[in-house]
C-alpha cells in the first residue's frame, strides 16, 4: 500500500515539475524544471509507475494465492529486464555525469562501459538464476 | 559432468541430471566459446580501438544478449516442451509459427555464416598464404563435417578448444603490448594510465596537424562517433539478437530442468565476461603503440612491418592504398589490362571495395600504383618494396601530406585489421604469428560449425529427442545454405560487422517478440505470433535492404522522416534536376549515380535515407516494438473472438 502512494505522490511531483512548481505551489521563482531537465523529470515519472506497479502486484500476490509463483516471476523478470537495461543503455546514455568523477585518472563513465558494466551484468545472472530457481522451489514447480 | 556435456541424448528423462558446479561451469566454458559470431567478438577490440567509447556498445551488448539468452529465452524455450526456437513455437502456436521462424533464422544465419567464411578466407589467405578458394573448400569441407559426424559431447569439448584459443588470442597480445608499454603487471589494471598517455598523444597530435577530423575521435569521449539514438539502436540490435540467436539458445535450452539451464546461461556469462574485459585494455594499448609511432613522424619511407598484414589482406589503407589492391593491380597489368577504368573492372571482380577505392585515387596515384605493379610483374622487386618506394610516396603527395609521415590521417585501420597487426605489433616471432592466425582459424571454424549445427536442427519439430532420426533432406538443404555462404565469400564482401549486426537486427525484431513474450504469455495465439513474425522481420528487412538498394527512392518516400540537414536536401535535389534534364545522357546518369551515393551516405558521410538518422543496419529498432505491438493487439483480438465463439 505505502509503495503505490509514494509513487503516486512522485507521480504529482512529475507533473508539478513539468507545469511548473512556482505557479502550481504558488511560490513565485521556483522552477524545479530547468534543474532536472527532461531526462530528471521522466525518471521521477518512471520511478513511480514502478512503484504503483510493484504495490499493485504485491496486493495481488496476497489476494490470489493460486496466482503467487507467476506474479512473483513475473515481478523478478521485469526488475531483472530493467537492471539489463539500465546497465547497457543506461550506462553508456547516461556515461557523461559519471564522467564528472574521476578513479585513479580514469573517467567513471569510461570505467563503467568498459568493466563495471561486464561485472555488474554477471553478477546480475547469478542472482537471477538463483532467485528463480528459488521461486520455482518454493511454487511447487518442479518440472 | 558427462550428463551436461551429452546433453538432450545422453540425459535419460527420469536420471536427475547433475547440478554441480564442476559440470555447469564447464557447460559455460563450452557455451561461452560459441556463443557469439567468431567476427564479432574478434573484431572487438579493432571496434574500440577505431572509436573508443562509443564502441564498448558492441562488448556490453553482447554480454547483456548472452545473460538474455540464458535466463529469459532458453528457460522458457524449454517449458515450452521444445529444445529449438522452432520446436518451442510449433508446441505452442503450430506449425505456421514454427515454419515462418525457421524462414527467418535462414535469413539471420546465411549472411552470419557468409562474412565468418570471409574472415576465415582472409586469416588463412594473409596468414598461412593459401589461396581463397582453397580455405574457403577447406572451411566448408571441415565446417560440413563438424556438422554432420560430431556427436554433442564430441562438439562440447571442441567448444572449449575453441574458447581457449580465443582467450589466448586476447590475452597474449595484451598481455606482450602492456609489457611493451609498462613492464610486468596485470594488464587490464593499467589501463588508466594507458588511456592518460592516450590523452597526451591525441593532443599532441591534434596540435601537430596529424589527423583527420573525419575519422579521428578521442577515445574516452562519449557520442564522437554515434549520437545518442544510433547508439541506442545499436545495442538493440546485438542485445537482442544476441537472446534469440539460434545456436546459442538451442545449447542452452539443451539442459532438462530449467533451474540447470539458468545455472549454465550464468556460467556462460561470467566466461564471454572474462574474453570481454581484455577487450577494452588490449585496444588501449595497441592504440597506444600505433600513436606512438604517429607521434614520432615515422617517415612514410620506413613504414612499420606490423601494417603488412593488413595492408595484405585489405583491411588496413594508407591514403587509400593498400597491398591488396597492388596485388589486385599487378594480377590485371600482368593480364595486359593497362587503362585506370579498365583495372577497376579488373577489381570489381576482385573484391568490390576495390574497385570502389582504385575509382577514389587521384590519378596519379592510379598511374604510380601500375608503374609499381609493372615492376613487380617483371620480378624486379618485391611487392613490400615498390608499394613503400613508388605507390606511397605518389599518394602523399595527391593527399597533400608534404612531409610524407604516418599520419592518423594517412592510416585507417579496420577491425579485421588490428587483429591482423597484433602479432608483429606486439612482437611476436613469425612462428608464434602463425600459431595465432591458426589458433583463430580454429576457433572461427568451430563457430561455423555452432551455427551449422544449429541451422540442422530447426526442422525437428513435433519429435521427442528427435535429433538421431534427422532427414537426409534437411542436412542437404543446409549444407546448400552453407555452401551459398561460402560462394558469397568468394566475393570478399566488406563491411563485416555491419553484416553481423543487420543479421542481428533482424533476429531481435523477427524472434525476439514471440520467444520473450509469445511463449509465456498465456492469452498469446498463433495469429498474433504469424502477424509479429512478418511484421517484425519484414520492416527490418525492407529497411535495410530500401536503403542498400533504392537509398533514392526511399528517401523521397520518407523525407519527412529523414534526419537531412538542408544543405544535403538541397545537394540531393540539385542532383535530382539534374538526373532529369542534364545536357547529355552521360551527364544523367552520372548525376543519377551521384543521386544514389549521396542518399545512401558513405562511410565518412551519412546518408540522406533513414528514418530519424538510424543507420540501415540498426532497423530493428523499428521492428521489435511494432512486432511486439502486433503481438499484444492481434492476440487480444483473437482470443476474445475464440472465448466468445466458445460460449454456447
Amino acid at each position: 500500500m505505502i509503495e503505490i502512494v509514494l509513487g503516486l505522490l512522485l507521480l504529482a511531483g512529475a507533473v508539478i515539475v513539468v507545469m511548473g512548481a512556482g505557479d502550481t505551489l504558488g511560490l513565485s521563482n521556483i522552477d524545479f524544471f530547468p534543474l532536472l531537465g527532461y531526462g530528471g523529470t521522466a525518471f521521477i515519472l518512471a520511478l513511480g509507475i514502478l512503484l504503483i506497479a510493484a504495490g499493485l502486484s504485491r496486493r495481488a500476490m496476497k489476494r490470489h494465492h493460486a496466482r503467487r509463483h507467476t506474479l512473483r516471476s513475473a515481478r523478478l523478470t521485469t526488475a531483472a529486464l530493467l537492471l539489463v537495461a539500465c546497465l547497457t543503455a543506461g550506462l553508456l546514455l547516461a556515461s557523461e555525469p559519471f564522467n564528472l568523477l574521476r578513479v585513479d585518472g580514469l573517467p567513471l563513465g569510461y570505467y563503467l562501459a568498459a568493466q563495471g558494466g561486464l561485472i555488474g551484468l554477471v553478477i546480475l545472472a547469478f542472482v537471477w538464476a538463483a532467485r528463480q530457481n528459488r521461486i520455482d522451489l518454493e511454487g511447487g514447480d518442479h518440472e | 559432468m558427462s550428463d551436461v556435456l551429452a546433453g538432450p541424448e545422453g540425459a535419460v528423462a527420469d536420471a536427475p541430471v547433475s547440478e554441480g558446479s564442476g559440470s555447469l561451469i564447464l557447460a559455460g566454458i563450452s557455451t561461452a566459446g560459441i556463443a557469439a559470431p567468431a567476427v564479432l567478438l574478434l573484431s572487438l577490440p579493432g571496434l574500440v580501438f577505431v572509436a573508443g567509447f562509443d564502441h564498448l556498445a558492441y562488448g556490453l551488448g553482447l554480454l547483456a544478449g548472452v545473460v538474455l539468452a540464458g535466463l529469459l529465452i532458453a528457460p522458457r524455450m524449454r517449458r515450452a516442451g521444445g529444445a529449438t526456437i522452432t520446436d518451442a513455437l510449433f508446441r505452442r502456436f503450430g506449425r505456421a509459427t514454427a515454419i515462418l521462424a525457421a524462414i527467418v533464422i535462414v535469413f539471420v544465419v546465411l549472411p552470419m555464416l557468409a562474412v565468418e567464411f570471409t574472415f576465415i578466407g582472409l586469416l588463412a589467405e594473409t596468414g598461412l598464404g593459401l589461396p581463397l578458394i582453397v580455405a574457403l573448400g577447406g572451411a566448408f569441407v571441415l565446417s560440413a563435417a563438424g556438422a554432420t559426424l560430431l556427436t554433442d559431447r564430441a562438439f562440447r569439448w571442441l567448444s572449449v578448444l575453441a574458447y581457449l584459443l580465443l582467450a589466448a588470442s586476447l590475452l597474449v597480445p595484451l598481455v606482450l603490448l602492456a609489457l611493451k608499454a609498462h613492464g610486468l603487471g596485470v594488464p587490464h589494471f593499467a589501463v588508466p594510465e594507458t588511456l592518460t598517455s592516450i590523452a597526451t598523444l591525441e593532443e599532441k597530435l591534434v596540435e601537430n596537424g596529424l589527423v583527420d577530423f573525419d575519422t579521428f575521435s578521442v577515445h574516452a569521449k562519449p557520442f564522437a562517433r554515434l549520437t545518442g539514438l544510433d547508439l541506442f539502436a545499436l545495442l538493440v540490435s546485438v542485445v537482442l539478437g544476441v537472446a534469440v540467436l539460434p545456436h546459442l539458445t538451442a545449447t542452452l535450452a539443451a539442459g532438462t530442468r530449467r533451474s540447470a539451464i539458468r545455472l549454465s546461461g550464468a556460467w556462460t556469462a561470467l566466461f564471454v565476461m572474462l574474453l570481454l574485459l581484455t577487450v577494452p585494455a588490449l585496444a588501449a594499448y595497441a592504440k597506444l603503440a600505433i600513436y606512438n609511432a604517429v607521434a614520432d613522424g615515422t617517415p612514410l619511407a620506413s613504414l612499420p612491418a606490423w601494417l603488412e598484414a593488413p595492408l595484405k589482406a585489405g583491411v588496413a589503407h594508407v591514403h587509400g592504398t593498400s597491398l591488396a589492391m597492388l596485388d589486385a593491380v599487378a594480377k590485371a597489368v600482368g593480364a595486359g589490362v593497362e587503362d585506370p577504368s579498365a583495372i577497376a573492372d579488373r577489381l570489381a571482380l576482385h573484391a568490390f571495395d576495390l574497385e570502389e577505392r582504385w575509382r577514389a585515387l587521384a590519378p596519379e596515384t592510379q598511374e604510380a600504383v601500375a608503374a609499381a605493379a609493372r615492376a613487380i610483374t617483371a620480378g624486379q622487386v618485391t611487392a613490400w618494396e615498390a608499394y613503400v618506394s613508388t605507390v606511397l610516396p605518389a599518394a602523399a603527395t595527391a593527399a597533400g601530406n608534404e612531409a610524407a609521415t604516418l599520419s592518423q590521417a594517412a592510416l585507417v585501420i579496420e577491425p579485421a585489421g588490428l587483429l591482423l597487426a597484433l602479432p608483429a605489433l606486439s612482437g611476436v616471432p613469425g612462428v608464434g604469428a602463425v600459431l595465432f592466425i591458426a589458433g583463430l582459424l580454429v576457433a572461427a571454424i568451430v563457430a561455423v560449425v555452432a551455427q551449422v549445427r544449429g541451422l540442422m536442427t530447426i526442422a525437428n519439430i513435433d519429435t521427442d529427442v528427435s535429433r538421431k532420426g534427422r532427414p537426409l533432406l534437411v542436412s542437404i538443404l543446409v549444407l546448400a545454405v552453407v555452401a551459398l555462404a561460402a560462394g558469397t565469400a568468394m566475393l570478399r564482401p566488406h563491411d563485416l560487422v555491419e553484416i553481423i549486426v543487420a543479421s542481428l537486427s533482424l533476429a531481435a525484431a523477427g524472434l525476439f517478440p514471440v520467444l520473450a513474450l509469445g511463449l509465456a504469455w498465456r492469452r498469446a495465439t498463433a495469429a498474433g505470433a504469424v502477424l509479429a513474425i512478418l511484421v517484425g522481420a519484414g520492416v527490418t528487412l525492407y529497411y535495410d535492404i530500401g536503403i542498400q538498394v533504392a537509398p533514392a527512392a526511399f528517401y523521397r518516400t520518407w523525407a519527412p522522416l529523414s534526419n537531412a540537414s538542408e544543405s544535403a536536401i538541397e545537394e540531393f535535389d540539385a542532383l535530382e534536376t539534374e538526373a532529369s534534364e542534364g545536357e547529355s545522357d552521360e551527364a544523367k546518369a552520372t548525376a543519377l549515380a551521384s543521386l544514389e551515393t549521396l542518399a545512401r551516405g558513405t562511410a565518412t558521410r551519412a546518408g540522406l535515407a533513414n528514418w530519424l538518422g538510424i543507420d540501415s543496419a540498426s532497423g530493428g529498432v523499428f521492428g521489435l516494438p511494432l512486432g511486439l505491438a502486433v503481438l499484444v493487439l492481434v492476440s487480444l483480438l483473437t482470443s476474445r473472438r475464440r472465448a466468445r465463439d466458445a460460449q454456447p
